[in-house]
C-alpha cells in the first residue's frame, strides 16, 4: 500500500516552506523531547518511595533561569519569523517580469479557469511548466480558497473582490487541487488537479482547442464555443467618422471589428474584454484623447493598470485588479478626484467571467510601470488578432 | 454615611455570623447587609466593581458597532456624506441637550441620596426619567420622519442615486447604533422610575442603588455623545 | 478591604486529617444534604451548588458533542462519503464545533470548578452577586435551549465560524436559532466573568494578598477579564449577522456593499482571546496539582503570575493570525505573526516553571498528577504546533488543513480536557465527600493519553500532506492516517466513559473522603468536606505563603 508521508514539491517556492518547516520541526522536537526527557527523569528520581533522592536545598526562584528560557525561545522564535515572514513575502508578491495570466472563478462547488487566449476548462488547470503564472481570481457566491499543497499556495477566493497568487511549476504531472475554506453542501466535492506541461506542449494544447479537461456546461456559456455575434458588435453609427480615436490599444476593438466574421475559435480574454468595453460604451466617456476643448467625461484607461490614482485630497489608492473590478462594480467606492459621479454602475450586470475580461482588457492597455512593458494579456492579444488592415 | 465598624473578622463566632443571616444589620441609612459580605464597605466595594465592569461590557458592545460603522465610512465616504446630511440634524442635536440636561438632573439626583433628601431624591429621578422619555419622543419622530421618507433599508431603498446600496448599508447601522442605544435608554428609564418609586416610598435602602443607576445613565449619555457626531455631524 | 497580614513564616498548624465514619459525614450538614428538594436546587444561590448544576449541564453538552464526533470520525473511517450525506455531515462537524466550544470548553472549568473552588480558595462565604451566578445559569440553560431546539430542527452547516457571506446568504440551516442561542449563552459568560473580577477584587480573606493567591485564582481571574472584555464583541457581531439574515441587508455581504473580512475580523477578535479563555483555568488547575503531587512551591511562582495576565492581554493582539490568505495585507499579516511569536513565550514559560518544579519534588503519582503530566505533554505539543501556524510562508501552506484541526485538538482536548478531568479528580472528594476509585483513575488517565495521540498526531501528518478540513470525502492516499485516527477516537471514547461511570458510582459506594486527602495548601482544604453551606466554621485568616509545601510530608491518605 502507498502511504504517502511528505507531500510532492513542484513549485519554486515549496522547497523554502519546506525548509522552514523542518527547522520549525527540529526546534520543536527538541523543546518538546526535552521536556518529556526532564519529566521522565524527575517523576522517576525524585518519585514517592525513592527516599535516597537527593532533594536537600530545593529552589523556588530563579531569575537567571526565568530570563534565560524567556530569551532563547524567543531569539529562536523571532529568527524563524524573519525567515518565514521573508518567505511569506517572495510567496505573495510576484517578482517582476512576464507572468502568464490565468483569470478563476470559484462557485459552488467548482473552479472555472479561462487562459489568456480565451480557452476556459472547469476544475481542471492546465498550466505550463517553469513559467510564472498568476490567478486572478474571484467568486461568485460566497468564500473559497484556492489550494495546491504540491505548491504550497493558498488563496481565499472571495465574492466581489479579486485576489491574486502566483506560482511556477518545476514538476510536469497532475497535482490535486482544493477548495480550503468551507463553501457549503458539497465543498469536499470542490476540487481537481493542475496539470503541469512543457511548455510547448501547453501552447500546442491552447491552440489545437484540444478540448481535454475542457467540459461543456450547457447552458452556462462553459466550454460552449463562443458565437462571434456575442463578442463583436458593430460600431455604433455615431462613432463611424470619428477619427480621433488614438492609433494603440484603444483600437483593439476596431481590429477586432474588423476581422473576417469567422469563428477564430475561443477569442482571447482581453479581446472579450475589449468587445465588452465597446458594447457597455464605457468608450465614450473613457475617451483617451481628452483636450481641453474637448474633455472627456471619465479619465483615461490608457496605463492605468499599477499606477497610483488620486481619488481624495491625500487620497491615492494603487490600482490594481482590485482596484479596476471594484470601479466597475462600485463607481463611486474609489472615485478619481475631479470627476463627477456620472458612471452608471454595472453591479449584477456582468458575470464574474466578464469582469475578469474587463479587466483583463484594461490590463493589455499597458501597465503604468514600466518593467513588463507589454503585459502578457497584450501579446496574446496582438498574436490571436489578425494586424489591423486600416 | 454612617456605616457599620467592620468587625475583626477574629472575634466573630459561627453563632454570630448566622444571626447577622437571619436578621440584617439595619445601620440608620438602611443599607442591608447580604449574607456573603463581611461588612457594608467590602459590599459597597464590590458593587461598585460590578458596576463598573458592567459599564465596560457596555462601551465594548457598542464600540464593536462603531467600529464597523467607521469602517465603512472609511470605505464609502460619499455615502456616509448622503446618510450623514439625511439625518435629522436639529433632532439629533436637540435630543443630545435633553440627554445632558438629564444627566445633569441624574448627577443632582445621586447628590441628595446621599444625603438622605429621599423627596428631593424622588422628584429629580421622576426628572430624569421624563427628560430620558423626551429623548424617545423625539426619537420616535425622528424614526417616523425617516420611515415617511423611505429612509428604511429594505427593498424600495432609494436614497442616495447611484450611491443607494452604500447609503442603505448606513441607514442599516444609523438603526442599529440608535436602535440598541434607544434599548439602553428603556431600560434605563424603566430602573430610574423604579428607583424613584422605592424613594417615594422610603424604601430605598442607602444610596448606593440610586448611585449605580447614575453610573448606568451617565454611560448611556456617553454613548449618545459617540454617536450624535457620528451620524449628525461626521459626513458635513 | 483584604488586611494585608505580616508576612511571617508560620508553620501552618497540622490540620486534623480526620477520616469522618461513613455515619458522621451522613449526618453533618453541609451543602449537599442541607435542602434536599428539586427546588432548594433550582433556587439556590450557594456558589457550590450553581457549580454542580452547571456540572451537569456541561457533561450532557459533552456527550452531545462528543456523540457528533463519533458520528464524524466514523464517516470518515472511509474516502467516500457512504455514511451520511454532504449535507449531513456538514452539519455534524458544525454542531460539533458549536456545542464543543460555547457549551462545553469556555464555561468547562469557570462555571464548575471555577464556581466551586473560587469562594472557597478567596476564604469567602460566597460570590459577590449570589443571585447573579444563578441568573448566569438560568441564562445559560435558555442560550442552551435554542441551540438544541435548532440541533433538533435539523442542525447548522456553516462551521462553528459563522463565515459571511455563507452564513449570512446562502446556507439554508438553522443559523438563525443557533446564534441566538450563543449570543444568549455569551451573557452567561459575562455574568460570571463579572462576578470572579468582583469577588477576587473585593472578597479575598484577610491576609490573602494578591501574591497569596493560588495561581487557579489567577487563571481565573484572567479568563474572567476575557469573558467580559471579549464577549460583547461576539455578542454585537452575531446581532449583525442576524440583523443580516432577517433583514436582507448588506453588513457583511459583498453583493450589497459589505465587506466579509470585516465578519472575520469582528469574529477572531473574540475567538482567538476564547482559546484563552479555554486554556486558561486549565492552566490554573495544572498548576494546583503539579505544585500538591510534587509537594512543593510552584517555581517561579510570580512568573507564571506574570505570564498569565501577558497571556490575558497579548491574546487580544492576534487575532490576525487566524486570517493569512484571506486576503489582508502581506504587512498586516507580519505583524500578526510577530505578536503570535511573541503571546507563545508566556505558555513556554509556563511549562518550563512545571517542569522546573518537580525538580527535587515529592512526587505522588495520583490520577490528577497523570492528567497534569499529560497535559503539559499535549500542551506543549500543541503550543510548538501553534508556531508553525505562525510562521507566515508555512501557514499559507497549513491554514484550513488537518494540522490545524490537530494543533487546537492538542490545546482544547489534549490540554483543556486534561486539566478539567485532573481537576474533576483533584476536587472530588472536596466536591462530593468521596474518593474516587485510584486505579481506575490511573487507568482511565492513560486510556485517554494514549487514545488521545492516536486520534490527534496522524492528523499532523494529514494537514502536511494537504487535507484540507470540513471534507466530507478525501482522496484516497489520506485513508490510512484516517483509519488511525478513528481507532484512536474509539479509545479516547472509553477512556471519557469510565470517568463517568466510576464518578457516578463513587458518589455512593466510593470511600468517605477526609477534609484534606492530599494535605495540600490552599484554603478550599481547611472546611470539612464536604463543606457546609457557608464554606467555612471560622473565617480563615492566611498567614502564610502560597503553595507552603512541606517536602517531608507525605500524602498517606489514600
Amino acid at each position: 500500500m502507498n502511504v504517502p508521508f511528505f507531500p510532492e514539491s513542484a513549485s519554486t517556492g515549496a522547497a523554502e516552506v519546506d525548509a522552514i518547516f523542518f527547522v520549525l520541526l527540529g526546534l520543536g522536537l527538541l523543546f518538546s523531547l526535552g521536556i518529556a526527557a526532564l519529566i521522565t527523569v524527575f517523576v522517576i528520581r525524585y518519585r514517592h518511595g525513592n527516599e535516597n533522592a537527593d532533594r536537600s536545598n530545593p529552589i523556588n526562584e530563579n531569575r537567571i533561569l526565568e530570563t534565560g528560557w524567556i530569551v532563547i525561545p524567543l531569539l529562536m522564535g523571532l529568527g524563524v519569523f524573519v525567515w518565514a515572514s521573508f518567505a511569506y513575502y517572495r510567496l505573495e508578491e510576484p517578482p517582476p517580469g512576464e507572468m502568464h495570466e490565468v483569470y478563476a472563478t470559484g462557485k459552488q462547488w467548482m473552479w472555472k479557469f479561462q487562459h489568456p487566449n480565451g480557452v476556459r476548462e472547469i476544475n481542471t488547470l492546465h498550466v505550463p511548466l517553469g513559467r510564472r503564472v498568476r490567478m486572478n481570481m474571484s467568486s461568485e457566491d460566497v468564500i473559497h480558497s484556492f489550494y495546491v499543497p504540491a505548491f504550497r499556495i493558498k488563496q481565499d477566493v472571495l465574492p466581489g473582490r479579486t485576489t491574486t497568487v502566483w506560482f511556477e511549476a518545476t514538476k510536469t504531472g497532475r497535482f490535486r487541487l482544493f477548495c480550503a475554506e468551507f463553501c457549503g453542501t458539497e465543498h469536499s466535492y470542490m476540487g481537481g488537479f493542475v496539470v503541469v506541461m512543457d511548455p510547448a506542449e501547453y501552447e500546442a494544447w491552447l491552440q489545437t482547442g484540444d478540448t481535454a479537461g475542457r467540459t461543456t456546461m450547457p447552458g452556462t456559456g462553459v466550454g460552449e464555443p463562443v458565437a462571434p455575434d456575442d463578442v463583436r458588435y458593430r460600431a455604433d453609427p455615431q462613432d463611424a467618422g470619428r477619427t480621433d480615436v488614438s492609433p494603440e490599444p484603444w483600437l483593439l476593438q476596431n481590429a477586432d471589428r474588423e476581422a473576417p466574421a469567422v469563428d477564430r475559435g475561443p477569442v482571447s480574454m482581453a479581446a472579450a474584454g475589449a468587445a465588452l468595453f465597446e458594447r457597455l460604451r464605457c468608450v465614450s466617456c473613457h475617451r483617451p484623447d481628452s483636450t481641453a476643448l474637448y474633455p472627456a467625461q471619465g479619465p483615461s484607461l490608457y496605463r492605468l493598470f499599477g499606477s497610483r490614482v488620486q481619488i481624495g485630497q491625500d487620497r491615492f489608492v494603487l490600482a490594481d485588479e482590485q482596484y479596476l473590478r471594484e470601479s466597475i462594480v462600485y463607481p463611486y467606492a474609489k472615485l478619481v478626484a475631479g470627476y463627477p459621479p456620472i458612471m452608471p454602475t454595472f453591479k449584477g450586470q456582468l458575470s464574474e467571467e466578464e469582469l475578469n475580461q474587463l479587466v483583463a482588457y484594461l490590463k493589455s492597455l499597458g501597465a503604468h510601470s514600466s518593467a513588463p512593458a507589454r503585459p502578457v494579456a497584450l501579446d496574446s492579444v496582438a498574436a490571436a488578432s489578425p494586424p489591423p488592415t486600416r | 454615611m454612617p456605616t457599620l465598624a467592620p468587625p475583626a473578622p477574629e472575634d466573630r463566632s459561627a453563632a454570630d455570623r448566622a444571626a447577622t443571616a437571619e436578621v440584617p444589620p439595619r445601620p440608620p441609612s438602611g443599607a442591608v447587609l447580604a449574607e456573603q459580605f463581611d461588612d457594608l464597605d467590602q459590599q459597597r466595594e464590590a458593587d461598585t466593581l460590578g458596576m463598573w465592569v458592567f459599564l465596560a461590557t457596555e462601551v465594548l458592545l457598542f464600540s464593536t458597532l462603531i467600529l464597523g460603522f467607521v469602517v465603512y465610512r472609511f470605505l464609502y465616504p460619499e455615502a456616509w456624506h448622503v446618510g450623514t446630511e439625511h439625518t435629522k440634524f436639529w433632532i439629533g442635536s436637540a435630543n443630545t441637550a435633553v440627554l445632558l440636561t438629564s444627566s445633569l438632573v441624574m448627577a443632582l439626583a445621586v447628590h441628595a441620596a446621599k444625603e438622605a433628601r429621599w423627596k428631593a431624591v424622588t422628584w429629580l429621578l421622576v426628572g430624569t426619567a421624563a427628560l430620558g422619555a423626551l429623548f424617545l419622543g423625539l426619537k420616535g419622530l425622528e424614526y417616523y420622519l425617516d420611515l415617511h421618507e423611505g429612509f428604511w433599508p429594505g427593498a424600495g431603498f432609494d436614497v442616495g442615486g447611484p450611491l443607494r446600496q452604500q447609503v442603505e448599508l448606513f441607514v442599516v447601522f444609523y438603526y442599529c447604533m440608535t436602535g440598541l442605544h434607544a434599548l439602553h435608554m428603556t431600560i434605563g428609564i424603566g430602573v430610574v422610575l423604579t428607583m424613584a418609586i422605592l424613594a417615594h416610598r422610603g424604601t430605598m435602602r442607602g444610596h448606593m442603588h440610586v448611585e449605580m443607576t447614575g453610573l448606568y445613565w451617565h454611560l448611556v449619555d456617553i454613548v449618545w455623545l459617540f454617536l450624535y457626531p457620528l451620524l449628525y455631524l461626521a459626513g458635513g | 478591604m483584604a488586611i494585608p497580614a505580616p508576612p511571617s513564616r508560620t508553620r501552618r498548624p497540622d490540620l486534623p486529617d480526620t477520616v469522618l465514619p461513613d455515619s458522621a459525614a451522613r449526618t453533618r450538614v453541609h451543602y449537599l444534604n442541607d435542602g434536599r428538594t428539586l427546588k432548594s436546587w433550582l433556587l439556590t444561590t450557594d456558589h457550590k451548588r450553581i457549580g454542580l448544576l452547571y456540572l451537569v449541564s456541561i457533561t450532557v453538552f459533552f456527550a452531545i458533542g462528543g456523540v457528533f464526533a463519533t458520528m464524524m470520525r466514523m464517516e470518515l473511517l472511509t474516502p467516500l462519503g457512504d455514511l451520511f450525506t454532504s449535507d449531513v455531515y456538514n452539519r455534524l462537524f458544525t454542531m460539533h464545533g458549536i456545542v464543543m466550544v460555547w457549551f462545553f470548553l469556555i464555561p468547562s472549568i469557570p462555571t464548575t470548578l471555577g464556581n466551586f473552588l473560587l469562594p472557597l480558595m478567596l476564604g469567602a462565604r460566597d460570590l459577590a452577586f449570589p443571585r447573579l451566578n444563578l441568573a448566569s445559569w438560568y441564562v445559560f440553560m435558555f442560550g442552551a435551549l435554542f441551540t438544541l431546539a435548532a440541533v433538533v430542527l435539523g442542525g447548522v452547516d456553516t462551521g462553528w465560524t459563522f463565515y459571511t457571506p455563507y452564513s449570512s446568504t446562502f446556507s439554508t440551516s438553522r443559523v438563525f436559532l443557533v446564534t441566538l442561542g450563543i449570543f444568549i449563552v455569551g451573557f452567561s459568560s459575562i455574568m460570571t466573568g463579572l462576578n470572579f473580577i468582583v469577588t477576587v477584587h473585593t472578597m479575598r480573606a484577610p491576609g490573602l494578598t494578591w501574591l497569596r493567591l493560588p495561581l487557579f485564582v489567577w487563571t481565573t481571574y484572567a479568563t474572567s477579564l476575557i469573558m467580559v472584555l471579549a464577549t460583547p464583541i461576539l455578542a454585537l457581531t452575531l446581532l449583525m449577522l442576524v440583523v443580516e439574515r432577517l433583514f436582507g441587508v448588506g453588513i457583511f455581504d459583498p453583493a450589497l456593499g459589505g465587506d466579509p473580512i470585516l465578519f472575520q475580523h469582528f469574529f477572531w477578535f473574540y475567538s482567538h482571546p476564547a482559546v484563552y479563555i479555554m486554556v486558561l483555568p486549565g492552566m490554573g488547575v495544572v498548576s494546583e496539582l503539579v505544585a500538591c503531587f510534587s509537594r512543593k512551591r510552584i517555581f517561579g511562582y510570580t512568573w507564571v503570575v506574570a505570564a498569565t495576565l501577558g497571556i490575558a492581554v497579548f491574546g487580544f493582539l492576534v487575532w490576525g493570525h487566524h486570517m493569512f490568505v484571506s486576503g489582508q495585507s502581506i504587512y498586516a499579516g507580519m505583524v500578526f505573526s510577530l505578536l503570535s511569536f511573541l503571546v507563545a513565550i508566556p505558555s513556554a514559560i509556563k511549562v518550563f516553571n512545571w517542569t522546573a518544579t518537580l525538580h527535587k519534588g515529592h512526587i505522588y503519582l495520583k490520577t490528577p498528577m497523570i492528567y497534569a503530566l499529560g497535559f503539559i505533554g499535549l500542551f506543549t505539543i500543541g503550543g510548538l504546533t501553534g508556531l508553525f501556524l505562525a510562521s507566515l510562508a508555512v501557514d499559507v501552506h497549513l491554514h484550513d488543513t488537518y494540522f490545524v484541526v490537530a494543533h487546537f485538538h492538542y490545546i482544547m482536548v489534549g490540554g483543556t480536557m486534561m486539566a478539567y478531568l485532573g481537576g474533576l479528580h483533584f476536587w472530588w472528594p472536596k466536591i462530593t465527600g468521596r474518593m474516587y476509585p485510584e486505579k481506575m483513575g490511573v487507568f482511565s488517565a492513560l486510556t485517554v493519553f494514549l487514545g488521545f495521540n492516536l486520534t490527534f498526531f496522524p492528523q499532523f501528518i494529514l494537514g502536511y500532506l494537504g487535507m484540507p478540513r470540513r471534507y466530507h470525502q478525501y482522496p484516497a492516499e489520506f485513508e490510512v492516517y484516517h483509519v488511525l485516527s478513528t481507532a484512536g477516537a474509539s479509545i479516547l471514547a472509553v477512556g471519557y466513559l469510565l470517568p463517568f461511570l466510576y464518578l457516578l458510582w463513587s458518589l455512593r459506594y466510593g470511600k468517605p473522603a477526609p477534609d484534606n486527602p492530599w494535605r495540600a495548601t490552599g484554603l478550599e482544604w481547611k472546611t470539612p468536606s464536604p463543606p457546609p453551606k457557608h464554606n467555612f466554621d471560622t473565617p480563615p485568616v492566611v498567614v502564610e505563603e502560597v503553595y507552603d509545601y512541606e517536602l517531608d510530608e507525605h500524602t498517606d491518605a489514600v
